[in-house]
Parts: C-alpha cells; sequence; structure tokens
C-alpha cells in the first residue's frame, strides 16, 4: 500500500466518528490538564516552601496518584468501548484488502493523532492554568500566590510520560480487538441478534449482600480507626454491589414484572417494561459507573468540604487556650510541687519577652489509653483515653470555664464522670481497685489531646485520687493561658517554650520518666490545619471535575448509542400502530428512570455512609453534625441541579440521532 | 362491497431546493372488493411504495382520496389515526420489523395490548391464529432465536390478530428463501380463502401469482390488470411474466 494513504485513512477515521472522537479527546485533555497542574503545583511555585508544605505535597501526590490511576482505566475502557463501535468499518477495510497489520498502522497513526492533540492540548492548558490553580489554593490556605507564568518541566515530562504509556497500552488494546476477529464477523458484529437479558439470580443476590453488609459496616461501626481499614472494605463493596445490581438485579425485577400479566400486559407498561431491561442489560456497567462516580464525588466534595469550613472551630475546640504547655511524666512528679518549678520557667520566660498571660488554666491527671469493661478501667486494649482527675482541679476548670458560678462535690465513694464515644452505661466504675458510684458531667476539662486521636474519651474526676499513685504510674500536667500578643509571636514563644523546657524538665533535675514535653499555639494548630483541610479540599475539587468529566462523557456515549437503536424500534412502533407521542413519552420515561437511577442509588449508599463518614472525619476532630449533614443536602442539589443540566444537553444529542 | 376504494389518488414530491416536482403518483385509480386477494406489482421506482404508504395512511396524498370501507382516511383526525390504523389495518413488512425485546407470543399481542384489551381475550384470539400459522411452539421464544420464515409467519399473526379489514403486505417475500416463500404464500392464499382482505405489493412474480388479481403500475398509473379467473399459479405466473416483458419493452398488450 501506499504509504502516503494511511495518514489519510487514519485522519478519516477519526473525522468520521467525530461524534465519538471529540468528547474522548476532551476527556484526554481535561486529566492530564489535571495532571499537569497538580504536578507542577508539587514541583515548583510557593506551595514547596510554604509552612506545613510537606503535607500539602504528599496529599497533591497521593491525589496524583488517584488521578492517573483511574485516567488509565478510564480511558482506556472508553477506547475500547469507541473499538468496538468502529468494528464494521474496520472490518470493511479487511475486506477491502487491507491486512490486518495495514489496519495496526492506521491505527498507530490514529492513536498518535489523538495522543499528540491530548497532550500538547492538556500540558498548554494545565501549564497556563497552573498559576490560577495556585491561587486558589492560596486562597483557600491563606496565604499568598506568586505571579507570572508557572512553568514546570518536571510536571511536563512526567505528564508525558505517564500518559504517553496510558496511550500506548490503549493502541495495543485496539490492535488486539481487530486481531482477534476475523472479517465477516467484524462486519457482522452489528447484525448478530441480540440475546434477550437473563438476571442471574445469584449475582442478584450477592448485590444485595454485599449492599447490605456494606450498610451494615458503616451504620454500626464504633471506633474510627479500624473505621478507617473498614471503610475502604465498604466502598470495595459498594462497588461491587452496585455493578451487581445495575446490570443484574434490575433485570431481575423486570422479569418478575413480566410474571404477573395483569400488570405486564397494558399498555403503559408493557414496552416500558420489555425495552428497560434491555436498557439495562446495555447500560447496566455504564449506569454504576454513573452511580459510582455520583457517590464518590458526593463523598469527596461534601467531606472535604465540611472540614475545611469547620478549621478554624476545630481548632478552637482543640487548643481551648492559645497557649498551652503539657508534660507526661511519672505521676508521682505530676502530682507534686515539682510541676510549680515547671510553671516559673514559663512565666520567666514569658517575662524575658515582654508577654503577660492572663486566665491560666492548670490540671494534673493520671492518664492511660485503655479500655473500659465491664465498669472497669484496664490498661490492656487501645480504644479509650481515660484520665483520672483530682476535684480540687476539676473545681478550677469548672470555674474557668463558668466564670466561678459553679463547682461539684464529692463523696469518698463517688465519681464524676465525662464520657465521649464510648458505649459506658453503668453507674459505678472500679479504678485502682476501688469502687465508685458515678454520676455524670458534661463539661470536658481535658483541654488538651482532644478527640485528635479520634479516640474515645473517658474521664473520672475523684475527690482524692492519690490511690492511684500505686497503681498508674503515668500522669499529665497542663498549663494553659492567653497572652497579650498576637498569634505569630505565640507561636515563636511556644516553640520557644520547648526548647527550654526540654532543658528544664530531665532526670538532672530531678524529674523521672518524662515521655513528652509539649507547648503549642493556637495559630499555630490554625495554620497547620488549613494546609491539610485545605490541601485536601483542593485536591477533591481537582478529582471531582474529572470524575465528573468522565461521568458526562459515559452519558453522552449512552445517549448516543441508545439514539441509533431506538431509531428503528421507533419505526416499528410506529407502524404497528402508536402514535408518535405514545412512543416518545414511552420512551421519554425509560430515559428518565435509567437516568434518575444512578443519583438516586448514590444518595442512598450516601445516606448509609454518613455514620462511617463522620467517624473518620472524627480523625480530624471534626464533631460537627449538623454541618456534616448541611455540606452534604447542598453538595446533592447542587450536583443534581449539574446532572439535571447534563441530562437536558446530552438528551439533545439523542433526539439529534433519532430524528435523522 | 368494496373494502378499499382509491380515487384520482396523486402524489407530487416537492424537492426543498430549486422546487422541481416529481410525480411518484399521476392517477391511481382501483377498488379492492372484500374478501379479495390483489397483488400490486411494478418495478423499482414505479410508485408502488408510495401507494402503499398512503394506503396505509404513513404518508399525505398531494390529491384524490382513500376509503376503506367507505370511510375517507383524510377525514380522521391526526390524533386518532394510530388507533384507527392498528384496528383497521394489518401489516406485514419485508424486514418483519419484529421488536428483538419481545418474545414472539408478545410481540403478536402489541396491538391488542395498546387497545387495551385483557390478557385472556389476547390469549383466546392467539390460540386459533398461532395453530393456523403453525408457530405455537414458537410462542415463547425471542426474535432472534427463530428463522426467518418464522418471524414473517409471526408478523402475520400480529397483522391477523387485530381481525383488520385489511391486510397491506410490503414485499412480504422479499427477504425469504423460496421454501419460505412457498409456505407463506400458501398461507396468504389460506387466509383469503378464510375471508380476508389482501393487499400486497411485490415485485416477485411468484408472489404475485398466488393472488386472485394483480394490478401493474408503471410511472405512478396503473397500467394493466390480469384476473386469475380459472388459471392455476403457473399460468397466472405466465401471464405475469408477459405483462411485465411487455412492459419492460414498451409493447402494446395483447
Amino acid at each position: 500500500m501506499k504509504i502516503r494513504i494511511y495518514p489519510k485513512l487514519a485522519w478519516s477515521g477519526i473525522s468520521k466518528n467525530r461524534k465519538l472522537y471529540v468528547p474522548y479527546i476532551l476527556t484526554c485533555i481535561c486529566t492530564i490538564m489535571m495532571y499537569v497542574i497538580i504536578m507542577t503545583l508539587i514541583n515548583d511555585g510557593n506551595i514547596p516552601g510554604m509552612q506545613g508544605g510537606a503535607a500539602l505535597r504528599s496529599i497533591l501526590m497521593m491525589g496524583s496518584w488517584v488521578l492517573a490511576a483511574f485516567s488509565a482505566l478510564f480511558l482506556f475502557y472508553t477506547n475500547s468501548s469507541i473499538m468496538k463501535k468502529r468494528r464494521k468499518e474496520l472490518g470493511l477495510y479487511n475486506v477491502l484488502g487491507m491486512s490486518k497489520s495495514n489496519i495496526a498502522v492506521v491505527l498507530l497513526i490514529e492513536n498518535v493523532i489523538v495522543a499528540a492533540v491530548s497532550l500538547a492540548g492538556g500540558i498548554a492548558l494545565g501549564t497556563v492554568l497552573a498559576r490560577l490553580s495556585e491561587a486558589g489554593l492560596a486562597y483557600i490556605l491563606n496565604e499568598n500566590a506568586g505571579y507570572g507564568m508557572l512553568v514546570s518541566y518536571e510536571a511536563v515530562i512526567l505528564g508525558t510520560a505517564v500518559f504517553g504509556v496510558i496511550f500506548l497500552l490503549i493502541f495495543l488494546n485496539s490492535v488486539r480487538q481487530v486481531r482477534f476477529s476475523n472479517a465477516v464477523s467484524l462486519i457482522k458484529s452489528e447484525n448478530t441478534g441480540e440475546r434477550p437479558p437473563k438476571g442471574n439470580f445469584l449475582i442478584c443476590l450477592g448485590g444485595i449482600i454485599l449492599l447490605a453488609g456494606a450498610y451494615y459496616i458503616s451504620v454500626t461501626i464504633k471506633n474510627p480507626l479500624t473505621a478507617l481499614g473498614y471503610f475502604f472494605v465498604a466502598v470495595l463493596m459498594v462497588i461491587v454491589g452496585t455493578y451487581a445490581m445495575f446490570i443484574s438485579g434490575s433485570v431481575m425485577i423486570c422479569r418478575i414484572l413480566k410474571h404477573s400479566k395483569r400488570y405486564y400486559y397494558r399498555a403503559q407498561h408493557f414496552i416500558s417494561v420489555s425495552q428497560m431491561s434491555y436498557r439495562m442489560k446495555r447500560n447496566g456497567a455504564g449506569l454504576a459507573s454513573i452511580c459510582i462516580i455520583c457517590t464518590m464525588v458526593l463523598v469527596m466534595i461534601s467531606s472535604s468540604a465540611c472540614l475545611y469550613i469547620a478549621t478554624e472551630k476545630t481548632v478552637e475546640m482543640r487548643y481551648p487556650e492559645p497557649v498551652s504547655v503539657s508534660v507526661a511524666m511519672r505521676a508521682g512528679d505530676v502530682f507534686s510541687e515539682k510541676t510549680e518549678t515547671i510553671k516559673k520557667y514559663v512565666y520567666d520566660m514569658l517575662a524575658k519577652e515582654g508577654v503577660s498571660a492572663s486566665s491560666e488554666v492548670e490540671y494534673r491527671s493520671f492518664y492511660m489509653c485503655g479500655d473500659i469493661k465491664d465498669g472497669v478501667i484496664t490498661e490492656d486494649g487501645m480504644n479509650v483515653n481515660i484520665f483520672i482527675l483530682p476535684l480540687e482541679d476539676y473545681n478550677k476548670i469548672l470555674a474557668h470555664v463558668s466564670g466561678n458560678k459553679k463547682s461539684e462535690s464529692l463523696g469518698a465513694d463517688e465519681a464524676l464522670i465525662y464520657a465521649e464515644g464510648t458505649d459506658y452505661a453503668g453507674d459505678s466504675i472500679t479504678a485502682a481497685g476501688v469502687t465508685y458510684k458515678t454520676r455524670r458531667t458534661d463539661i470536658n476539662p481535658i483541654r488538651d489531646d482532644r478527640v485528635v486521636t479520634g479516640l474515645a474519651t473517658f474521664v473520672i474526676i475523684l475527690n482524692d485520687p492519690s490511690v492511684c499513685l500505686e497503681h498508674y504510674g503515668y500522669g499529665k500536667w497542663y498549663f494553659g493561658f492567653s497572652t497579650d500578643a498576637d498569634g505569630e509571636r505565640e507561636t515563636e514563644l511556644s516553640y520557644d517554650l520547648i526548647s527550654g523546657l526540654q532543658d528544664t524538665v530531665t532526670e538532672e533535675n530531678g524529674f523521672g520518666g518524662v515521655r513528652y514535653v509539649d507547648s503549642d499555639s493556637r495559630a499555630r494548630g490554625i495554620k497547620d490545619y488549613y494546609t491539610i483541610t485545605g490541601g485536601l479540599l483542593f485536591i477533591g475539587i481537582i478529582l471531582s471535575t474529572v470524575f465528573i468529566f468522565a461521568g458526562v462523557l459515559i452519558i453522552y456515549y449512552k445517549q448516543v448509542s441508545e439514539g441509533y437503536e431506538d431509531k428503528s424500534r421507533f419505526d416499528i412502533m410506529r407502524n404497528v400502530g402508536m402514535t408518535d407521542r405514545e412512543i416518545r413519552k414511552s420512551i421519554n420515561s425509560q430515559i428518565l428512570t435509567v437516568f434518575i437511577l444512578p443519583p438516586a442509588a448514590a444518595v442512598v449508599h450516601l445516606m448509609f455512609a454518613f455514620p462511617i463518614i463522620k467517624k473518620l472525619l472524627s480523625l480530624f476532630a471534626f464533631g460537627n453534625t449538623l454541618l456534616l449533614a448541611g455540606t452534604i443536602a447542598v453538595c446533592v442539589a447542587v450536583f443534581v441541579i449539574l446532572y439535571a443540566a447534563v441530562y437536558k444537553i446530552t438528551s439533545n444529542a439523542y433526539y439529534a440521532v433519532v430524528k435523522k | 362491497m368494496s373494502i378499499l376504494e382509491v380515487r384520482n389518488l396523486r402524489k407530487f414530491y416537492t424537492s426543498r431546493l430549486g422546487g422541481q416536482r416529481t410525480e411518484a403518483l399521476k392517477n391511481v385509480n382501483f377498488t379492492v372488493e372484500q374478501g379479495e386477494y390483489v397483488a400490486i406489482m411494478g418495478e423499482s421506482g414505479s410508485g408502488k411504495t408510495t401507494l402503499l404508504n398512503i394506503l396505509a395512511a404513513l404518508d399525505k396524498p398531494t390529491g384524490g382520496s382513500v376509503l376503506i370501507d367507505g370511510k375517507d382516511i383524510a377525514g380522521i383526525k391526526e390524533s386518532e389515526m394510530a388507533k384507527y390504523r392498528r384496528e383497521n389495518i394489518g401489516f406485514v413488512f419485508q424486514e418483519f420489523n419484529l421488536l428483538d425485546t419481545f418474545t414472539v407470543e408478545d410481540n403478536i399481542y402489541l396491538p391488542l395490548v395498546l387497545s387495551g384489551m385483557s390478557y385472556d381475550k389476547m390469549h383466546d384470539r392467539m390460540t386459533p391464529i398461532a395453530a393456523q400459522l403453525g408457530i405455537s411452539g414458537i410462542l415463547r421464544k425471542y426474535p432472534y432465536e427463530i428463522s426467518g420464515g418464522q418471524k414473517q409467519r409471526a408478523a402475520v399473526a400480529r397483522a391477523l390478530i387485530t381481525r383488520p379489514k385489511i391486510i397491506l403486505a410490503d414485499e412480504p417475500t422479499g427477504a425469504l428463501d423460496s421454501k419460505a416463500t412457498d409456505e407463506l404464500l400458501r398461507l396468504f392464499t389460506e387466509i383469503n380463502m378464510s375471508g380476508q382482505t389482501v393487499l400486497t405489493v411485490t415485485h416477485s412474480v411468484r408472489a404475485a401469482s398466488s393472488a386472485g388479481r394483480v394490478l401493474f403500475i408503471k410511472d405512478g398509473e396503473v397500467f394493466h390488470q390480469i384476473y386469475r379467473g380459472g388459471s392455476t399459479s403457473d399460468q397466472l405466473y405466465r401471464k405475469i411474466s408477459d405483462s411485465l416483458t411487455m412492459l419492460a419493452t414498451g409493447g402494446e398488450i395483447k
């Protein structure tokens, strides 16, 4: 064959199928662009030098991996379905005398064109938009963005390499699809009669079990730390279950409906039910993908937005005092005059810096990470943070919090209890071998370590906890205060306090069992939190954009391919004596049903995922259920509007095909 | 009484650009009596498909009228047209036009379901028709599982089950092999014997030779017609062939 004919055929192969290729190339460009943006931000610009930049970089890095993996899978799948649609055309080339290796050359050129356009477009757009994205990220983080173009050679090279490999795999797969089929079957592949869908009862049952199991996990999960592991298990179960239900379950439902003759043989049900099962069989996988994409986007955006919105509130809760000092050491030292030495050092230091402290809070505690079993505290297990405080210290905190309005008193055999996140419901507690009658308080006296680990908190307040000294050797002293300095100064102070205290609280100075000496400022917490929550929000937005793009592409292809199928059915139904209006009404309602199913299922998934998402967010010290519910509701509302718009636009593509 | 009456039927097509006018049907006149079996023959482009579309009310004539059972179909409202068509005309197409989403049985029920008939009544109608057409054994199958001949018999059953006034068939044997063609033509004759009016449009001499009367269309006009009279199918076949030769060579009809 003449060399010059190859590029010609390749070009006509793409331009004749532009209905399929244009959206595909747009999606390629979008994913490459996002990848280049992330990579540029990781390697250049202001982020590497930011405070908390390392944490942000690793969040972005993780996002880039997710993006690359998703793009590979999605583009691969999309291309192979395009190739399936082009079978007839390629079969014709074969029949007209092109060998399969000739066709492979044409495919190669086609793929090179697609790859070149996508890479050029994606990299160019990514580079142009990188600075804008940085500005967006900086805005989220309350930081400053840089100016001018941001060009990262690393990003360009990495983007080209990663997507080059993806395109190579896609090409090899198209060749494989042509190779393992003969010319006649290539041409005839469209005409083979469609088998009626047979819903597999076992697959359907499996799907129900998987979904029920995943929901059960989410609803019953208790411990946030184990929740993370279970979360991924539940996600996998939901994905597989959703596919099973959409592919098999829907067909099963149609079959059951068919069995009821009085229901089935009615004008309004007859055509819908029989065609729905076909539609679902064709689109089951696509619809399940849309459903999963919907769910992912909603979970990602609502949880990251929620975390971000709540950042300052969360930090305030975590840092009740603007500056804090805590020392974990031998309990004997915590409950002794030695804490005065430390306090004196802090005041000396503040005086030297010309800063004065106010609203000081201080308390001593026994501390252990353990569990509560049948009203007895044990040091086995890592489920509950247990504190034991003297009533004297508790009353000081109570006075601080309530403005001297409240105080408590306890008998020798009584204990006051604050519990959060445990299922403790008894009326007695045994600590250090002594059993106390319990009363509840709803004021958490613990000022540090609050919900940070996401573990349950259990605080026992005793009139005289000195008996515990023999049993629990480890304690904590906390000292917190406000200052007349600004946040930045407070952060510097806390750094100075750490290094100074580390030299003061030592074995040589008579302190024993020192586990850590820490000082922290609320201002620093806010900054740190923003890099994490802001980074998560940013990556959430980027990934959601790509996912949404992919979802739209799936929807678009579904509409176009259904259009071609429905066209002939349309004609037959008209001939059999249905009016155009009846036909359109029936098809409209089917398409609408098919369209509403994925987001509807996604919302159900989301509702069941709510408990486990809340648990996971508690790892980030987030505990505002109402805010989470509100954010999810807003996200769902916005998403539904967006989805409806996509439906409207793509159904125009459908009617364009049907009417032709 | 004539079940179908076509008077001065004309159909022009005007091309969208330039306004050039094509005459698909010039002046067509004929009637079909109750219980007749009529075949309309003509070459491609002679206007026979246009004629059928107008008879089926799928297309509107430029002039003239079509009366089915004395009623002018031009007077039927657009909104009632589909219902009218469903209840009065049965269709058989070259490409069968069975919906692949239905079983054979459901394909046949389709027009009745659209008319809102109950399942039991439909079932009662189905039994004798399925037996007559020899498709009782394949009712539960899907179109992709059966042969072309079987598909066409299912399509005939779908046309018959509404008890239409007339059956319109468009090249019913066009997609069938010779054995299936013979079988189908035998069925048409049988159906006609039981009183059903049949009008078929075809360019197959064999298909036409099973009819009681053959109309020839050329250049948008009814050019000639042959009655079977007492002749056998083979004799009729020869007569039709002669007529076609004449039509093609432009000679005079003897």
